[in-house]
């Protein structure tokens, strides 16, 4: 099995780059380093939205994702392999089955939801943060449509969603945002990525 | 500081870690180009090529049947390589494979990257879909990556399609490297849907492409 992860790691980094290359290349190859991470969240948090805007595309024929998308998404010192899953309530069950390979993890929660969902994405927060193959990542959170009313601020998600003392001895990141402010989305995958470079520098000692 | 003693050692046992990379790479052309392969991997297309879309956005099942084809195929190449070479290993094969990439043909290095690059797998299908779709509308479509997003034959450039029945009268003294490459990929679907096509054209009376 752990041969498997090695093949797979191995491999994976020619085919994304090539496949990349095949899909979006816009210009010549870039040296930028590569992260696999997964992007989860309950369905209409915005994880499709997100992604798809950071990735200069339209947004106007989106509908909710039933099954998963792969996305090579570039920010200015790193290109992120996403894997984005539906967040169905049918659909997050099979959610493990896509975190193995994973490097980071992007949790996409909608600060203005019911206190139901609010709950149950609080729930699912902390079933990922604990989850064996992703406790030891670091998180990015995005509280997404802070542009609505309703929508909770970041002290009050920070306190309900319990981060401070659950995730403690983790690396997480929460930063409010809406598709309507994309500068913040990116501030926040930027602060992300030095997270996922700090972890690679220290996962290879010796280098420089 | 350097001991040519040790650096003849270094660059002999380079030369020999290259020699043995090549010589797999001889084997797995031979696993591939072999009949059992072929059948195996038809028939595990088949099974499945329907189920596969043209989207961005991937169903969940397509990972059951990545996973299913890595246990069937990438196994099936893995236990042939031990069978001709005993002390292979895949691990360290795919290792070399990092460093030789830029040598190895297009056809085997994308075979590769379909155990373990989802996306490359699905590429695959896609293209399997294409091509048995305009077979079936009387038609080898030897750039099926090209035409993904295309249905219909009018849609297409020409130089991307040969009608069947010109295959058929021309013989392969006048085909295309593109043409010859595709019937040496899907000889075995192009005998299946040659003969149904025909016989829908031509009211049941039908030829075969000669092989």
């Amino acid at each position: 099995m752990g041969q498997c992860l090695e093949l797979s790691a191995a491999l994976c980094r020619i085919g994304v780059y090539t496949c990349f290359r095949t899909l979006c290349c816009k210009g010549p190859p870039s040296p930028r380093t590569e992260y696999d991470v997964v992007c989860v969240g309950l369905t209409g948090s915005g994880k499709s939205s997100l992604l798809t805007q950071l990735c200069c595309e339209s947004t106007d024929s989106i509908i909710p994702t039933t099954g998963f998308r792969i996305k090579a998404v570039p920010f200015k010192n790193a290109i992120l392999n996403v894997k984005e899953l539906g967040g169905a309530d049918n659909i997050r069950k099979y959610w493990s089955r896509y975190y193995q390979g994973s490097q980071g993890v992007v949790f996409v929660l909608d600060s203005a939801s019911s206190e139901e969902d609010l709950e149950t994405a609080r729930n699912e927060l902390h079933s990922a943060l604990q989850h064996p193959q992703l406790c030891t990542l670091p998180f990015l959170i995005l509280a997404n449509h802070q542009d609505k009313p309703a929508a909770r601020s970041l002290q009050e998600i920070k306190k309900y969603f319990e981060l401070e003392p659950l995730a403690r001895g983790q690396r997480w990141i929460l930063q409010p945002c809406s598709v309507e402010n994309m500068d913040a989305v990116k501030d926040g995958f930027n602060q992300f990525i030095n997270l996922l470079e700090e972890i690679d520098q220290e996962n290879t000692p010796g280098r420089l | 500081m350097e001991d040519p003693e040790v650096e003849n050692l270094a660059l002999s046992s380079s030369s020999d870690v290259d020699a043995e990379f090549d010589a797999v790479i001889g084997h797995i052309e031979d696993i591939i180009m072999d009949e059992e392969f072929q059948v195996l991997q038809r028939h595990f297309m088949d099974k499945y090529y329907l189920e596969f879309e043209n989207t961005e956005e991937n169903k969940l099942s397509y990972t059951q049947i990545f996973q299913e084809y890595v246990d069937l195929l990438e196994k099936y190449i893995e236990k042939q390589l031990i069978e001709r070479i005993p002390s292979f290993n895949m691990v360290t094969f795919i290792t070399s494979l990092q460093q030789h990439k830029d040598e190895i043909s297009g056809d085997i290095f994308d075979m590769l990257l379909t155990f373990t690059d989802f996306l490359a797998f699905k590429e695959m299908f896609l293209d399997y879909r294409m091509v048995l779709l305009y077979l079936e509308w009387g038609y080898i479509l030897t750039n099926p990556s090209q035409v993904k997003k295309e249905y219909s034959p009018e849609s297409v450039p020409a130089s991307f399609l040969t009608e069947l029945k010109v295959i058929d009268q021309r013989g392969y003294k006048e085909f295309t490297l593109e043409e010859l490459s595709f019937i040496g990929k899907h000889q075995q679907c192009l005998d299946d849907l040659t003969l149904t096509y025909y016989m829908k054209v031509n009211n049941n009376s039908h030829t075969i492409v000669p092989s």
